[in-house]
């Protein structure tokens, strides 16, 4: 038995590694940054990958189980991840496995009807939830009525400062979360201060950083899921339901805005999903329309897309002037 | 010995264990799972508090995810976390181990 750890693979390893997880019905769908795998007499059998600081593709050969050889996998990347200095390590898995991670060393952070999200921490749930009390102090965690807008600001946009305000308008104090992972143009520490600038003078705004446990799309894997949109359906249902049941009510949040999406896609598909699981939470779900600038709705993408074009003075229409000095 | 950063040592192989150790404030936490803790967890706990004693550490969080170590493979994990942790390299206090 050989155990390899490797940050690309050759196009037989890939074929192999690939062809594992098809067998157990899943697929290679990304590109981690550390691959490991096991073999026994040259072929095979083990697979697992780190990326970010998500633990992902861990799949044994079915007739290869009961060895142990996925604590091998899970203890190499987690060795790996420390010598990178990733502390912190997620796994999304099936709720069936529970009891096997646990026997990992992972603790549960919440389990939805068909996924289970875990971490190496013992209490990293409850840490991320002292710090957001932290942030928001004494005298905000009194109000009655709490707001929240969870946003990626990648750029932070005249819409989302529209939203922000039509939010304030309808609501003692506005946590507005910032999603963690870069997805596309503008690093976190950019949106931060977008955020941080538009909303300096603003006292009953409270910025927060989503951390791990406002799931972006990049760290869900839908890998384990045969139709790409029970996968997609699975991670809203996972973020909606975590940030109801363990987040909003530490903040006393009562209501979440969202901007109106006309495009179908992930952002309508999640905002669709809010409007069905927030109120079990007693939480309200107000969709607010989208801000229109000589008749059409501003969004960031579409931001994004003039930006990519050096159009930057026509992009500066759109965005708040904090926003436009660092675009 | 002063813990700088989190650290780890060992794997989730059969006998060994997994020790991740981390620097705290609040005295010495500890988090174990073991395939036998019911016959052997007050014993991992003890073996686990000498060893941080002998090493001079008071605050430390550290987790050990056992799979039915002897009792010199846990003090020997819990040893290179922490040496990792205090970033020593070189120059090891055997003769007080």
């Amino acid at each position: 038995m050989e155990k390899v750890l490797t940050r690309y693979l050759t196009d037989n390893e890939y074929a192999s590694f690939s062809g594992i997880l098809e067998r157990n019905g899943l697929r290679l769908e990304t590109e981690p940054e550390e691959y490991c795998y096991v073999t026994e007499n040259g072929n095979m059998v083990a697979t697992g990958a780190l990326e970010g600081n998500v633990m992902k593709y861990l799949s044994v050969r079915e007739d290869m189980r009961g060895e142990g050889l996925l604590n091998t996998i899970v203890s190499s990347l987690m060795e790996r991840a420390y010598e990178k200095g990733i502390y912190h390590l997620f796994i999304y898995t099936k709720p069936m496995n529970r009891e096997l991670f646990i026997s990992l060393g992972f603790h549960v952070i919440y389990m939805t009807s068909d996924v289970l999200f875990m971490e190496n921490r013992r209490n990293g749930l409850d840490v991320f939830i002292s710090k957001l009390i932290m942030e928001t102090g004494d005298e905000l965690l009194k109000a009655e009525d709490a707001a929240a807008i969870v946003m990626n600001a990648d750029p932070l946009t005249k819409g989302h400062e529209y939203l922000i305000h039509e939010a304030l308008k309808d609501s003692d104090v506005l946590h507005v979360f910032l999603l963690s992972y870069d997805r596309d143009m503008y690093p976190l520490e950019t949106r931060m201060k977008m955020l941080k600038d538009l909303l300096k003078d603003e006292k009953r705004a409270v910025i927060h950083e989503g951390g791990d446990y406002m799931i972006s799309r990049g760290t869900f894997p839908t890998y384990f899921f045969k139709d790409k949109k029970d996968g997609v359906r699975a991670e809203c249902e996972l973020d909606i339901r975590l940030f109801g049941e363990k987040i909003a009510p530490a903040l006393n949040i009562k209501k979440r805005f969202a901007g109106t999406e006309e495009l179908s896609g992930f952002t309508a598909t999640y905002n669709s999903f809010m409007e069905m699981i927030l109120p079990e939470y007693g939480i309200g779900f107000i969709k607010v329309d989208r801000l229109r600038i000589d008749g059409r709705p501003v969004s960031a993408s579409e931001v994004r897309r003039i930006v990519r074009e050096g159009r930057n003075k026509e992009a500066e229409e759109l965005v708040p002037l904090s926003t436009a000095v660092l675009l | 010995m002063k813990l700088l950063k989190p650290a780890a040592a060992g794997t989730l192989e059969s006998s060994d264990c997994f020790v991740s150790i981390e620097p705290s404030e609040n005295g010495i936490e500890i988090d174990l799972k073991s395939d036998v803790i019911r016959q052997f967890g007050d014993r991992i706990r003890e073996v686990i508090g000498e060893t941080l004693e002998t090493l001079g550490i008071e605050n430390c969080t550290i987790s050990v995810t056992d799979k039915g170590a002897l009792d010199c493979t846990i003090r020997a994990r819990v040893e290179s976390a922490a040496f990792r942790s205090a970033e020593i390299k070189e120059e090891i206090p055997w003769e007080k181990l």
